[in-house]
């Protein structure tokens, strides 16, 4: 004896909609929790330049014809102390050849940047290097301080003006 | 005196069985997430905090994505996401991973993409301008440093690009 047919297979679905409502409670949770735990910040890059491979150490400025002379503004950075040496010919009175500038906790780059900012006053225009320092470090100075320092020496904050002092900065490869 | 009212009007419509239409909900809230993911990424950068990379902060507004990417963090050095040396043996500078200041198997990496950079510019005459911007935590010590910008420079990379935050 045939089975009668199932009834079951007869039985034509009904066009059913997706059950969208997880979904959206999913995304509901996941969007605020993405957003939350990034940050949207800017970044910025310091244009790095590395020192000259090889130079004379000692010229005689004074043999030197306009435009071919340097500042050869250096900036040594230790623990304690910013040691700052250029070749501006010697200033009575004023100590700019080389400077020795202590490192205070509260402010460690105000005294730096008021002595590059002399520098910057008194080197010539027709120097060749004058908008270049290079700075050098001690083993040990972390990253953020560099950073900090190249900061300091590319520019100055006068009232509210900012003025450039040494953009171009080097960084020697040379560990003190 | 008041209208009859109209037959066309539907008056007795059964309110229970009213449905939510959510799809067009998901759509707007994908072209939404869409707009402001683009609108943010013209803005600034999407950054993830990390704890093994905190770049420094620092004033400057120049562009930082320029040339290859060169990362480093506390534990590895990465060139275009992949990882190239441990920090470990940088620090210590380790037998055949740091020589005279230079970080061997970086030096291989930036010269591998140095030769396929100037490849390229002699068959399609896409400028190789040996631009790398290096993204390294704010922690590395600068003996650490000068090995990088060191290795960079000995590699036909000379053009450094310093990454940090901005204030």
């Amino acid at each position: 004896m045939a089975y009668k047919p199932s009834q079951r297979r007869s039985f034509e679905a009904e066009p059913t909609e997706p059950n969208l409502t997880p979904i959206m409670n999913l995304m509901v949770v996941l969007i605020p929790l993405l957003l939350s735990s990034a940050e949207y910040v800017k970044l910025g890059a310091i244009e790095l330049n590395l020192p000259p491979v090889a130079g004379p150490l000692h010229t005689d400025q004074s043999k030197l014809t306009e435009g071919s002379q340097s500042l050869n503004l250096t900036l040594l950075i230790t623990r304690d102390a910013f040691f700052v040496s250029n070749s501006l010919p010697e200033n009575p009175g004023k100590q700019m050849a080389g400077v020795e500038i202590k490192r205070e906790k509260n402010a460690p780059l105000r005294a730096l940047q008021n002595q590059l900012y002399l520098i910057k006053a008194q080197t010539p225009g027709y120097y060749r290097d004058k908008d270049s320092i290079t700075i050098q470090a001690s083993a040990g100075i972390k990253y953020q301080e560099i950073i900090e320092v190249i900061d300091a020496a590319r520019t100055i904050k006068t009232g509210d003006r900012e003025m450039e002092l040494f953009p171009v900065v080097r960084l020697s490869a040379g560990v003190i | 005196m008041a209208f009859k009212p109209s037959k066309r009007k539907k008056h007795n419509i059964d309110r229970a069985q009213a449905k939510l239409t959510l799809n067009s909900m998901m759509d707007i809230f994908i072209i939404i997430l869409l707009f402001l993911l683009k609108t943010y990424s013209a803005q600034g950068h999407l950054i993830f905090h990390s704890t093994k990379l905190d770049l420094p902060v620092s004033s400057v507004v120049n562009q930082s994505d320029v040339g290859l990417k060169l990362v480093v963090t506390q534990d590895m050095i990465f060139v275009e996401k992949k990882p190239i040396v441990r920090m470990q043996n940088v620090i210590k500078n380790s037998d055949g991973v740091v020589k005279n200041g230079i970080i061997l198997p970086l030096k291989k990496v930036l010269l591998n993409f140095g030769t396929k950079s100037r490849q390229l510019e002699e068959k399609y005459g896409i400028k190789f301008s040996g631009d790398i911007s290096i993204s390294a935590d704010k922690n590395l010590d600068y003996e650490d440093l000068v090995k990088i910008i060191q290795t960079c420079g000995n590699a036909d990379y000379p053009n450094m690009h310093l990454s940090a935050y901005n204030k």
